[in-house]
């Protein structure tokens, strides 16, 4: 967690530099109180960074396999460990299989962010 | 609909007065325009009435209501931007429900009156569009119907214009008169343009440094300047450095001695703006005032010619001239007379080291 903060601390941070505080402003001129202006207007507009960020973290943490290795809890374990110690005494072809696995689930995770963030809002 | 009043407002950051003790009263209806240049305190002005910044001392009234310790989102005023503040994220149409939606309108209506708003500022076929996909009037004019559509007590433009072309701003300047003329809305504007200012207001305010300078219609502020700040800032004025010797009797500190009305003796500055100047052959003006000069400089300005007139080694005035067909246009170097009734220019006390332009 910590390895990550700096960077979705910095992801969020560019969003909200990027973000133009007088259409907050304009929101709450038009009878928006705080709370609403946040959610209706500036929650919307930084959304972009802040999933960028959070899937940042989550596939950082989910791949890291030396930090993991030592942090990690008695009794628990994290996928690439457990592929890690798979890989110590068997050769066959489950590691595949659960590679195919991640690769649909980061697919998976690509489409979902494809709906709040598009990449043809950029392009 | 509602008249606005301002009684006694500053606004003080630490030893800085951004705002100094403004009053105003703008009637129902009226179209009323703030002007200054950057740092005179208008925009701070603006944004008190809007509700973002609280006054350090004094009181908004909107109609009979006291809207100074209310927040913004309580004050029921249409503020359009220079940025225009679109919501980048939401359509056309959906930015001019919001304020309809805030006021909890019923869903059946907010359509109706979405449209008519749009109509009004002739959009009325891009609703669905997204602010990005609209060209930088188009987006001015969604803000514009975006601050009507819920029928404001008064509506704030704040440099509406700046970041359109000359061309568009020409144009939206006589649509927003019109509809705020049509909708009888109570308006005030800020803006650094003179010209813009001239065009649109009833009246005019003049700040400088957080003070209210001057406030009158356009031929006041023309006519009559209340001080040597205004007659600089409002149209153009050649300003010569003196004393009044005595009443009537104006010594520039070039050694002129100019007849002029009234005036207290002491120290003084005489105004003169380039278009009441009249330029002669050497010796040709039959008006109270004549001096023979110099050309030193011209400037082509289409219409007009500008001529800098030197007339001693301290003094030199603008004069401005048609600009005729037969191509007699003085050139530099010429010897020409310079030449001015009594009553042209205006006397302000005091004098000043700054060149005024």
């Amino acid at each position: 967690m910590l390895v990550v903060i700096p960077w979705t601390v910095r992801l969020v941070t560019a969003s909200l530099a990027g973000f133009d505080r007088t259409i907050e402003e304009a929101a709450q001129s038009l009878g928006a109180n705080r709370w609403t202006t946040f959610r209706r207007i500036t929650l919307p507009a930084i959304l972009p960074g802040i999933v960028a960020a959070a899937l940042f973290g989550f596939v950082s943490s989910f791949g890291n396999l030396e930090m993991s290795l030592f942090l990690v809890g008695p009794g628990r374990t994290t996928l690439p460990i457990a592929i890690l110690q798979y890989l110590e005494w068997k050769i066959d072809p489950t590691i595949a299989a659960v590679s195919v696995v991640q690769i649909v689930l980061i697919g998976a995770a690509m489409l979902v962010t494809d709906r709040f963030v598009k990449i043809s809002r950029v392009v | 609909m509602a008249g606005l009043t301002l009684d006694q407002v500053s606004k003080r950051y630490g030893d800085f007065h951004a705002v100094k003790r403004v009053s105003l009263a703008v009637p129902e209806g009226e179209f009323l325009v703030l002007l200054g240049p950057s740092g005179c305190g208008k925009t701070t002005t603006l944004r008190i009435v809007a509700g973002f910044i609280e006054p350090t001392e004094g009181n908004v009234r909107l109609g009979e209501r006291d809207v100074t310790a209310l927040p913004p989102w309580k004050r029921n005023a249409g503020l359009v931007f220079q940025s225009y503040a679109l919501f980048p994220h939401l359509t056309v149409a959906q930015n001019v429900a919001f304020g309809l939606e805030m006021r909890k309108v019923a869903p059946g209506e907010i359509g109706p009156r979405v449209s008519e708003a749009l109509k009004l500022v002739r959009l009325g076929h891009l609703g669905e569009r997204l602010p990005r996909q609209l060209s930088g009037g188009q987006q001015q004019r969604v803000a514009l119907a975006r601050a009507l559509v819920f029928k404001p007590d008064v509506l704030l433009l704040d440099e509406p214009l700046s970041n359109l072309d000359a061309k568009l701003r020409q144009e939206v300047r006589v649509e927003i008169r019109e509809l705020q003329r049509s909708l009888g809305l109570t308006t005030i504007m800020v803006t650094h343009d003179q010209e813009e200012a001239l065009t649109m207001a009833d009246r005019l305010v003049v700040m400088n440094e957080g003070e209210v300078r001057q406030l009158g219609t356009q031929q006041d502020l023309y006519e009559r300047p209340a001080d040597r700040f205004v007659a600089g800032f409002v149209g153009r004025s050649t300003f010569l450095e003196g004393t009044v010797e005595s009443a009537g009797a104006f010594r520039s500190l070039g050694g002129l001695l100019v007849h002029c009305s009234g005036g207290a003796p002491g120290p003084a500055s005489l105004a003169l703006r380039p278009e009441r100047l009249v330029l002669t052959e050497p010796g040709g003006a039959f008006l109270e005032n004549a001096y023979p000069g110099v050309v030193e400089f011209t400037s082509y300005l289409g219409a007009v010619l500008d001529v800098h007139v030197r007339l001693n080694e301290q003094e030199r005035v603008i004069v401005q001239i048609p600009n005729r067909p037969d191509g007699q246009s003085p050139r530099v170097g010429d010897s020409v007379s310079v030449g001015w009734s009594r009553a042209t220019g205006s006397l302000f006390a005091g004098r000043s080291d700054a060149t005024g332009s």
